[in-house]
């Protein structure tokens, strides 16, 4: 199961109205009809921390590994001035396709 | 289409003309080129003048050959095969498809020469002028050097080169349109003008960038430069920029605005690939620490540590040591995921950090701790071998209430190991404790329901059912329940005479019968309770009503017999009253088996006993229903009604009708030998017995759980089973069926008998003779066989005997787990 507090978009300190709130808000997003797998995924993922009891529970004994890709992501947010590539890399990435031909 | 035998070529040259017409012919509709292509050689150089069309099928045949072999991607011997079509026929067949496969092998001034001599016949000139020219702006020399001079590749790719220079050189916006406007809408180059008018747009307006690329085909050599313009323009750059291959992925940092950490991040994750290690992902979060939150991080660090705990060091290093409590749930997480789970081990390190929170006084640590002991509960429950009495189980949960008495369903379930394991004041005492944290809780009222009816306290149980139909008014349960205590209550005052009484009881569970679920059962104890007190009549008319209340001739019946024997009464005295004629004659239906089914498990929950008495009438009539049965299931339905009943001659008839049906199915086996055997092991005959070994092992072999417990069940009868059960004889089912073959066991307890006889001290040396003799065993050490032999014959259990046992012997049982060390430990 993928991380239940990525999944609802919440901080790992929300409460349970947020929580809650984050939950109505993706079923709207995913309604099962619409979206019957990500629904289901994301109802495992409000069952898993809906009560205070639910996310002691998860952190207590939750052990999937964590979510790298969401980790890489909020690191990056762009921080720096935007940076035309260099006539250099531009042929390179031509080449790269059109010699890939190959 | 079936292929030709090929024929070897000493025999083709053989071949009159004739023959090998239609031979490359077949070959041809075979699809079989590589052979039609020998063929139409032969037929060519035999007669070079023919205008019979052999150069043209020969060219077929090269062409379609040539495709074969650029699908397996072999471009280079495809563009050999091709170059020989044009001298055959006089002219070019699909020449795109001869530079495509040029291009794709690296040829690239064969593939501008042959562009240059085709260009007008192409199909897909525009396609392949734009590649070859996007080769030309990433500086390919053969390409450059094979352009003509004239030809808009040379012509418009200074305007090209100047466009892409002043875009990476940074120029204004304007400057670079200018250069843009130099290349025509016509130009080979057309695509990389819209491509870099989007990356110029991505700058200031990134929605407009995603319009222009949108003009750009799917077949364009400037497709990453789309790609790119896409990731930058979307909602989360960062997201799409991880679904970018790597080159394009840098590119698109720089131009979002990643700064050189960043693309160093990206870097590594390139590294990383689709299915990282442990390791890998550990070493990759520590390499980009910075750029991530750090509470986010260190929690994922920690998360890594339960699958690469070589990384604790580092990990100790970042963020300090861990917490005591954090270090032991560390363990405890390895253990759990160690390859060689060790149950006990797992379950020492949970205790463990229950321990480590044992005095600390904050609800969120009590909590903790009563979680972790559920956690234990469960953990015990998926490595449940059989062996375990439920102690364990049950004092994880005694403790876990200790520390959070705030859940339901610990207490029923504490309350329901207790009564599994035949301590029934505790089951109660668990269940009145839920009651007092819970009053208002339907589920456990209900359970309060269930202990007061099994203690006799039917008005107790009526008021508990009460409260959960006040909580819960459309709870049928409950419903029933109070209906079941009422009508309880009548037969018991009607038993003491005390008629009027019981009327009002029966009134009572009158009002609460709703309409549409009425079962003739209230109206059947009216009719006897005015039997009773002579009201003839009044008594006819209430049982006639119950009979055709009940539903079919055959449940009203069972329903009449049941509840006569209920009041000690006979029923077939008021089988005139009722109208019911003789029992024996009944026809039934499959729909009245099912329902007969039904309505025994209903009276198997209030422990209704004397149903096989009930039976006994409906014998012949059930038998012709049963005989007419055809389904597995309905058969498996009725069989276990009949198990449960017991009733044992229609069960061993309807367990040969499902043998019928479905010959070998271990259940049924089992269910016709119990049936035969009136349920008494030492009645299987030894054909039976062989025949119940061979239903045991199909039903391991097959995972049929339920059957392989009810013969184990029923070997386990035997008083010379290997004695593994529960000390006092409880009634949890011995995990290994070691019975003896009835043979053997007649003769054990002959000896038994014999030894029973003897005076104490004659028995001893006799034991002691028997026990010295018994031949060697594979399975167990002679001290354990000497103490089962001993214990088979004098009597005693399984404690006793593992406490006689020295504590250095090696475990009879295989794995090891459960046994006797571990189950101390």
């Amino acid at each position: 199961m993928p991380n239940p507090f990525d999944l609802l978009g919440v901080a790992e300190t929300a409460d349970d109205d947020a929580i809650k709130k984050a939950y109505l808000q993706r079923v709207r997003e995913h309604p099962p009809e619409r979206d019957p797998d990500r629904f289901q995924a994301i109802r495992a993922a409000y069952e898993a921390i809906k009560t205070h009891r639910d996310r002691l529970r998860y952190r207590l004994f939750h052990q999937e590994t964590p979510n790298l890709a969401e980790l890489a992501v909020s690191a990056l947010r762009p921080t720096g001035a935007r940076r035309r590539p260099s006539e250099a890399q531009v042929r390179q990435l031509l080449n790269q396709r059109l010699t890939g031909l190959k | 289409m079936r292929k030709p035998i090929p024929q070897p070529r000493a025999r083709l040259d053989d071949l009159p003309t004739r023959e090998l017409i239609a031979r490359g012919a077949a070959l041809l509709s075979a699809q079989d080129y590589k052979d039609a292509i020998d063929v139409y050689k032969l037929l060519v150089k035999r007669e070079p003048q023919t205008e019979a069309g052999w150069r043209d099928s020969l060219a077929i045949a090269y062409l379609e050959r040539a495709r074969q072999l650029a699908q397996k991607a072999m471009h280079r011997e495809a563009a050999v095969l091709w170059e020989n079509i044009p001298t055959l026929c006089g002219q070019a067949r699909q020449p795109e498809l001869y530079i495509d496969w040029l291009l794709r092998s690296g040829q690239y001034a064969k593939a501008m020469r042959a562009y240059a001599s085709h260009a007008a016949t192409l199909s897909t000139a525009g396609e392949l002028e734009a590649l070859l020219a996007a080769l030309a702006l990433a500086g390919q020399k053969d390409v450059l050097q094979a352009i003509p001079p004239n030809a808009p590749l040379r012509t418009q790719l200074t305007a090209a080169q100047d466009a892409l220079r002043a875009y990476t050189q940074g120029e204004a916006e304007d400057a670079v349109r200018e250069r843009l406007k130099a290349i025509s809408i016509r130009s080979p180059y057309r695509d990389l003008r819209q491509a870099l008018a989007a990356l110029l747009k991505l700058e200031t307006d990134p929605t407009g960038a995603l319009a222009l690329v949108e003009r750009i085909p799917p077949t364009s050599p400037y497709q990453d430069l789309v790609e790119l313009v896409r990731a930058g323009a979307a909602g989360d750059p960062a997201r799409a920029l991880l679904a970018l291959a790597p080159a394009p992925r840098e590119l698109a940092g720089g131009l979002i605005g990643l700064d050189a950490h960043q693309l160093k991040l990206l870097k590594d994750w390139a590294r990383l690939g689709d299915n990282p290690s442990d390791k890998a992902k550990f070493d990759f979060i520590v390499a980009n620490l910075a750029l991530f939150d750090r509470e986010q991080v260190r929690r994922a660090g920690m998360a890594l540590l339960v699958a690469y705990p070589q990384g604790l060091k580092t990990y100790t290093s970042l963020f300090g040591p861990l917490p005591p409590f954090e270090a032991q749930r560390l363990k405890a997480l390895q253990a759990e995921r160690a390859e060689d789970d060790d149950l006990d081990n797992t379950l020492g390190h949970w205790q463990a950090c229950v321990n480590l929170l044992r005095h600390e006084t904050d609800p969120d640590s009590r909590l903790m701790a009563a979680l972790i002991l559920r956690y234990m509960v469960e953990l015990l429950h998926k490595g449940d071998d059989g062996w375990d009495d439920g102690s364990r189980l049950r004092d994880c949960l005694e403790q876990s209430l200790r520390f959070d008495p705030n859940d339901r369903d610990t207490y029923l379930q504490l309350a329901l190991l207790h009564k599994d394991a035949g301590n029934d004041k505790e089951y109660h005492h668990w269940v009145e404790q839920a009651v007092k944290q819970f009053p208002n809780d339907p589920l456990v009222l209900l359970a309060a329901v269930k202990t007061a009816t099994a203690r006799k306290a039917h008005k107790k149980a009526a008021g508990f059912a009460a409260r959960v139909l006040e909580l819960d008014p459309i709870n049928t349960k409950a419903r029933t329940v109070l209906i079941n205590a009422h009508l309880a209550h009548a037969r018991k005052l009607m038993r003491s005479d005390k008629y009027a009484l019981a009327e009002k009881e029966l009134d009572s569970a009158g009002q609460l019968e709703r309409d549409n679920a009425r079962t003739g059962i209230i109206e059947i104890n009216r009719g006897l309770l005015a039997l009773q007190q002579r009201q003839r009549d009044l008594g006819q008319r209430w049982l006639r009503e119950g009979v055709r209340l009940a539903g079919s001739p055959l449940l009203a019946w069972v329903r009449l017999a049941v509840e006569s024997l209920r009041l000690k009464l006979d029923p077939a005295d008021f089988r005139r009253d009722a109208e019911l004629g003789d029992p024996r004659k009944l026809s039934a239906s499959r729909a009245d088996l099912l329902a007969l089914a039904q309505l025994f498990n209903a009276y198997r929950e209030e422990e209704v006993k004397n149903l096989d008495t009930v039976l006994e009438d409906l014998e012949k009539p059930l038998q012709r229903a049963i005989k007419a049965l055809t389904s597995e299931d309905d058969l498996l339905l009725i069989c276990e009604c009949l198990h449960q009943a017991p009733h044992y001659g229609l069960l061993e008839y309807a367990a040969n009708r499902a043998l019928e049906v479905q010959p070998e199915r271990p259940l049924f086996v089992y269910y016709q030998i119990y049936g035969r055997a009136e349920g008494d092991l030492d009645q299987v005959k030894d054909r039976d017995y062989d025949r119940l070994e061979r239903a045991m092992e199909r039903a391991t072999a097959a995972k049929d759980h339920r059957a392989a417990t009810a013969i184990t069940r029923f070997l386990s009868q035997s008083p010379f089973s290997l004695p593994f059960g529960p000390k006092g004889g409880g009634s949890m089912p011995m995990p290994m069926p070691m019975p003896m073959p009835p043979k053997m066991r007649r003769e054990m307890e002959e000896i038994r008998k014999e030894l029973e006889r003897l005076p104490p001290p004659l028995r001893d040396r006799m034991l002691d003779q028997i026990l010295d003799e018994l031949p060697p065993d594979d399975e167990f050490p002679p001290e354990i066989q000497r103490a089962i032999m001993k214990m088979m014959l004098l009597g005693g259990n399984i404690e006793d005997l593992l406490d006689e046992l020295p504590e250095s012997l090696p475990l009879p049982f295989p794995g090891g787990r459960g046994g006797r060390g571990k189950r101390r430990s």
